[in-house]
């Protein structure tokens, strides 16, 4: 293929991937999804879309890429964009550059923190009580409780790692600071992260995100996914802990770590790299939010209404992209 | 009768379905505003596109262009904007200035097989008179007529293989007749 054809391909992609999350969000808030569950299920379609239906149609319908389709049949053509000049430059040119360019920095924003040298901290016996807690915990979480690993410093540090053998990293500072049941709501927490294998996730994830590098609408929605899978946790979390607890946790690790739960330890999730956002008044918000969500009633889950939701949004947005070249 | 929540479900079902309807038509609607904008800045039908180069009109057309072999020094080369019309048959048509640029001076316009060259590409014009020319062995049609700026152009209409063309020119009868006689395929 030469270079026209991998353009018009990328822009099939960004334009998709742009119908896909602008269609996805305003179902969310019209549907008034609260479920992360169902949420996640949704944001996903708005990955899938640029990611598996853009690169069928592609091959499937090699048609679509003629003039013929793109002037006769297509409601949206982003080629069309290469007849207005701005300078000399085709506009086609320019969006696709800086759109491109944006969702480079997007990534890039998010694997820093992934390809910085690691901080290997010596790991200290861990504390009976503390092990006891996990194991407890673990099985109404129908997670295999998994080992601790204890760092004996005074930083709060407390997160999930590992796709193989996954493990919960906890620091003598976050037993210090939180109390028992703020404890118990914060490891219930990151047990949920492991039950629902969001490590493993979270890499296919970023996998998608490399893969879709020039793709500013997937980087946002995998953002905003991460989000959603700290909110399934929360819930999960929940259900065998103290909602109110855990949002005490959360806000007392925030404040303890100004926003960086990992204690300045490099980590291997990116989930968590996805949520270190730059932004800190970002990341006041998104605790801010998992804290009201946690004082909030638990919502209301449908698993049939949620799935049906899904498979109709899946074949709208099918629609939607098959009309846009 | 176990009745109870099915309704519920499918009355949700029915709101959600209509939501995405309304969201989809949004969508499609923002979508085509947005697919109307360049040809609306540019002054065009939807459908005709803007070649940036004459191999990119060959391209888009899939052949090669019947050019004039002769061309007046006084006409610049190449053509100022090249309109290309995806469709059965696609057209193609050239527009030429003076050598120093200003207004336009010839419109060539020629479709890729059998069939009239739609309104879109070149508008119709009112003929003051008309006579009958040989051109490539073949009957053309020469016209005098009053172009869009409200001037005397002439007009050469003829067929060469499969292919309908037309040349309107506001030069000299006499060049007109001679590039459009001397027009053939590029090699």
């Amino acid at each position: 293929m030469h270079a026209g054809t991998w353009a018009d391909v990328a822009a099939q992609s960004i334009v998709h991937g742009f119908v896909c999350a602008v269609v996805v969000e305003a179902l969310i808030r019209l549907w008034r999804v609260a479920a992360p569950t169902e949420r996640l299920g949704l944001r996903l379609l708005a990955v899938i879309g640029p990611l598996v239906v853009s690169p069928a149609l592609v091959l499937a319908f090699p048609a679509r890429a003629s003039d013929e389709f793109r002037d006769h049949f297509a409601v949206f053509t982003a080629r069309h964009w290469e007849d207005v000049r701005v300078l000399g430059v085709p506009l086609f040119s320019v969006w696709l550059g800086a759109l491109t360019a944006s969702a480079v920095a997007l990534l890039v924003m998010d694997l820093k923190p992934l390809l910085r040298r690691r901080r290997e901290l010596p790991a200290a016996p861990v504390p009976p009580a503390l092990e006891r807690t996990v194991e407890a915990l673990a099985a109404p979480l129908r997670v295999a409780a998994p080992p601790v690993r204890f760092l004996d410093i005074a930083g709060p540090v407390l997160f999930c790692t590992g796709v193989r053998r996954p493990t919960i990293v906890v620091s003598r500072g976050t037993l210090e600071l939180l109390d028992g049941e703020e404890l118990e709501a914060a490891i219930a927490h990151e047990l949920a992260h492991l039950s629902a294998r969001d490590p493993s996730v979270s890499w296919t994830l970023m996998g998608v995100r490399l893969l879709l590098f020039f793709n500013p609408a997937v980087q946002v929605v995998a953002r905003a996914m991460a989000r959603d899978a700290e909110a399934r946790a929360d819930e999960r979390a929940g259900r065998v802990g103290d909602r109110v607890a855990l949002a005490s946790a959360l806000l007392k690790l925030f404040r303890a770590t100004n926003g960086d739960a990992a204690g300045g330890i490099s980590r291997t999730l990116p989930f968590a790299t996805a949520l270190a956002e730059p932004f800190r008044r970002a990341r006041t918000l998104d605790v801010e939010a998992r804290c009201l969500r946690l004082l909030e009633p638990v919502p209301a889950h449908r698993p049939e209404l949620a799935a049906a939701r899904v498979l109709l949004a899946a074949a709208g947005l099918f629609l939607l992209t098959v009309v846009v070249a | 009768m176990t009745a109870g929540p099915r309704p519920t479900l499918v009355r949700e079902l029915l709101r959600a379905a209509a939501w995405l309807v309304v969201v989809g038509a949004v969508m499609l609607g923002v979508l085509a505003a947005l697919d109307a904008v360049p040809a609306w800045i540019n002054g065009e039908s939807r459908d005709v596109r803007l070649a940036s180069s004459l191999e990119d009109a060959e391209r888009r057309v899939r052949a090669r262009l019947v050019l004039p072999a002769y061309f007046p020094d006084t006409l610049g080369w190449p053509p100022e904007r090249i309109r290309v019309l995806a469709g059965q048959p696609p057209a193609v048509a050239l527009q030429v200035t003076a050598r120093g640029g200003g207004e336009t001076r010839l419109v060539l316009a020629q479709t890729i097989g059998v069939g009239e060259i739609p309104e879109r590409l070149l508008p119709p014009a009112g003929a003051l008179d008309e006579a009958s020319v040989a051109i490539a062995g073949g009957q053309g049609r020469l016209r005098r007529i009053v172009g869009p700026d409200g001037q005397i152009w002439r007009e050469v209409a003829w067929t060469q293989g499969d292919r309908t063309l037309v040349a309107r020119s506001k030069g000299s009868l006499e060049e007109l007749l001679r590039m459009v006689r001397s027009a053939r395929v590029q090699p």
